[in-house]
């Protein structure tokens, strides 16, 4: 399985050049515009986006028929993609973290969200990845929009809702419950996603 | 040890091969106990599949001309050479024979046939 | 080991078509070529034994132990070669080498380099960049380099160049050196098998149509040529196939010799695997 992650990682690091660039171009943003959150999200956002890139170049040269020839099980093909999609994503979080060092804003309340911000970020490889799996990658790219879209969407529909019905904003325990609840869904959601790629994976017509 | 395969010939090239390695052995080419090269070996020099140099050198040990040692290789025969020629020559004999009496039933004289005889030798 | 591949009573069920109880063998040290049209099933058997796919009947062996449960065992020692190129297009040779070389145990680096360099295979170019000659070399190269016992090659010379095809025939050639080696090679390109095939498996609609050596379909085999009226006078039980036509009719036989002996008066021609595959897709059984 190690073959499979090296070769992932060669193939980000051809495309990791790009990478750079915009994350530069994001950080001169943020240097204007002085919103750290932004920041964090966006980088949190692009390490699930490099996962999906792998898969892109894996679909253009067909690599997934002759990976199968290979003497590797197709567990291990799926838990290759996990694997990086979590190891992305802690590095997405380490970086934000060190950012936030950088700006000496590393307040308790920053190392919170932080913390939220890179559990709720494993539940969007979690939907996409089985999805990829099922649909290809082409097919998925609208599935991506639109879970990017409907948190949004959702949140500003509750966020009047809410006020409508006189729920106001939620208490602090309650906050503090999601929080402590966020990572251990986050993983088990994680953990079914993997099981179902799989089971996908196993029956899927080469 | 030469051996020519002609791709466009109606002969096999199985018959190619064991034809060309018996001329071999008879003119004294290739001599008593004198190693073949293996059968893939054959296969790879010649370009062809491994099949038909193993149905060339069965041949050829059929006709007692090669013997083949599980994991030694083939070698030619200790077989009486002679006896080899003879057998040749007896083959040839009963075939002129039966030219002779062809012509002899369709009235052409000796001179034809000991022309045509040099005709189809010499053309080969 | 007697076989390298044994394949019982195989069976594949798609939406719009079947492989049906597909059987045949590799034997140890040969070269068996894989005819078929396209989409007869040539492609869907490969991936069955490479077990890519989940197969719907039927057993595997490959050197003599079950595809499904050994699989990790027997691919360290497979070697495949697809028709494209899987490796993506920014990779050099040498990214190739680290990849494989942390999946096949038996990765032999300096091997990998040596075929590199008598292929000519560059260092520092991309593949992308790769002619399609070079991108083949270079599949080869990595499917050889873990010195496996069996190469399965699907379409491994289509769309190369005479001079090319003939390098990479030699290779295989030189593969089965060993007489452990074997090798399966499904083709389209008839000539190549014809060279050094030793048998020919014949796929048709999903159905495994002969398996035969390759020096008995065209030394043996042939095509009686006759006019429509002399068609009375062939014993059907020779008969394979026969086409007929404005101009005539071809009936294949399997034994050619025969055949001249029985019916000398008619023109009987030696047979090229095409003309047989063509005859057996074409032409109809006579009843």
């Amino acid at each position: 399985m190690l073959g499979l992650i090296a070769k992932d990682l060669i193939c980000i690091k051809k495309y990791s050049i790009k990478l750079l660039a915009v994350v530069a171009i994001y950080f001169v943003i943020f240097a204007s515009s002085g919103d750290l959150i932004f920041l964090s999200s966006m980088i949190i956002i692009i390490s699930t986006m490099l996962v999906i890139t792998t898969f892109s170049y894996d679909e253009l040269s067909k690599w997934d028929c002759f990976a199968l020839s290979l003497p590797v099980t197709k567990k291990q093909i799926v838990l290759c993609k996990y694997f990086l999609a979590l190891i992305f994503d802690l590095l997405g979080m380490l970086i934000v973290l060190i950012i936030h060092l950088i700006e000496n804003q590393l307040e308790f309340e920053e190392l919170i969200s932080i913390y939220t911000l890179g559990a709720v970020a494993l539940i969007i490889p979690a939907i996409l990845l089985p999805l990829i799996y099922k649909f290809g990658v082409q097919k998925s790219r609208l599935w991506l929009i639109l879970i990017f879209l409907l948190p949004t969407a959702l949140a500003i529909i509750f966020g009047k809702a809410g006020i409508s019905l006189g729920m106001g904003l939620p208490s602090e325990s309650t906050i503090e419950a999601l929080v402590k609840a966020s990572l251990p869904a986050a993983l088990i959601v994680f953990s079914a996603s993997y099981f179902i790629s799989c089971r996908i994976f196993e029956n899927k017509n080469i | 040890m030469d051996i020519i395969i002609s791709n466009s010939s109606k002969k096999p090239i199985y018959e190619q091969i064991t034809d060309q390695i018996k001329n071999h052995i008879i003119v004294g080419n290739l001599n008593e106990g004198d190693v073949l090269p293996s059968m893939r070996l054959l296969a790879k020099e010649l370009h062809i599949s491994v099949i038909t140099t193993k149905r060339a050198y069965e041949d050829l040990e059929c006709e007692g001309f090669i013997e083949t040692v599980a994991g030694k290789g083939s070698y030619v025969s200790r077989k009486n050479m002679n006896l080899i020629r003879e057998e040749q020559l007896k083959k040839a004999e009963s075939f002129l024979e039966s030219a002779v009496d062809t012509a002899k039933s369709g009235g052409i004289t000796l001179n034809e046939l000991i022309e045509m005889l040099n005709l189809i030798y010499n053309g080969e | 080991m007697k076989n390298a591949i044994e394949i019982n009573n195989l069976c594949k069920i798609y939406k719009d078509f079947q492989l049906k109880n597909v059987s045949f063998n590799v034997p140890s040290g040969s070269i068996v070529g894989f005819i078929g049209e396209n989409g007869a099933g040539k492609t869907t058997t490969i991936k069955l034994i490479l077990n890519e796919m989940k197969r719907d009947g039927g057993n595997i062996k490959i050197f003599g132990m079950d595809n499904i449960k050994d699989e990790r065992k027997i691919k360290e020692q497979i070697g495949v070669v697809f028709d494209e190129s899987y490796f993506h297009g920014e990779f050099k040779a040498g990214d190739v080498a680290s990849i494989l070389k942390k999946i096949y145990t038996n990765w032999d680096d300096t091997y990998f380099n040596k075929k590199l360099q008598e292929f000519n295979i560059p260092n520092n170019k991309i593949i992308k960049e790769y002619s399609k000659g070079m991108k083949m070399k270079l599949s080869i190269a990595s499917a050889l380099a873990h010195h496996p016992k069996l190469l399965i090659l699907d379409e491994a010379t289509s769309g190369l160049d005479p001079i090319v095809r003939r390098e990479i025939l030699d290779i295989f050639l030189d593969f089965i050196q060993d007489e452990n080696h074997s090798i399966l090679f499904s083709s389209h390109i008839t000539n190549d098998l014809e060279k050094i095939a030793d048998y020919i498996a014949f796929i048709h609609n999903g159905k495994i149509v002969f398996e035969h050596s390759k020096d008995e379909l065209l030394y043996n085999y042939g095509i009686i040529k006759c006019g429509k009226n002399e068609l009375s006078e062939l014993d059907k039980n020779d008969i394979i196939r026969i086409k007929k036509d404005q101009l005539g009719c071809e009936a294949l036989v399997a034994d050619k010799d025969a055949a001249k002996r029985k019916y000398p008066n008619l023109l009987i021609d030696s047979t090229s695997i095409d003309e047989i595959m063509l005859l057996y897709v074409k032409g109809e059984k006579v009843c």
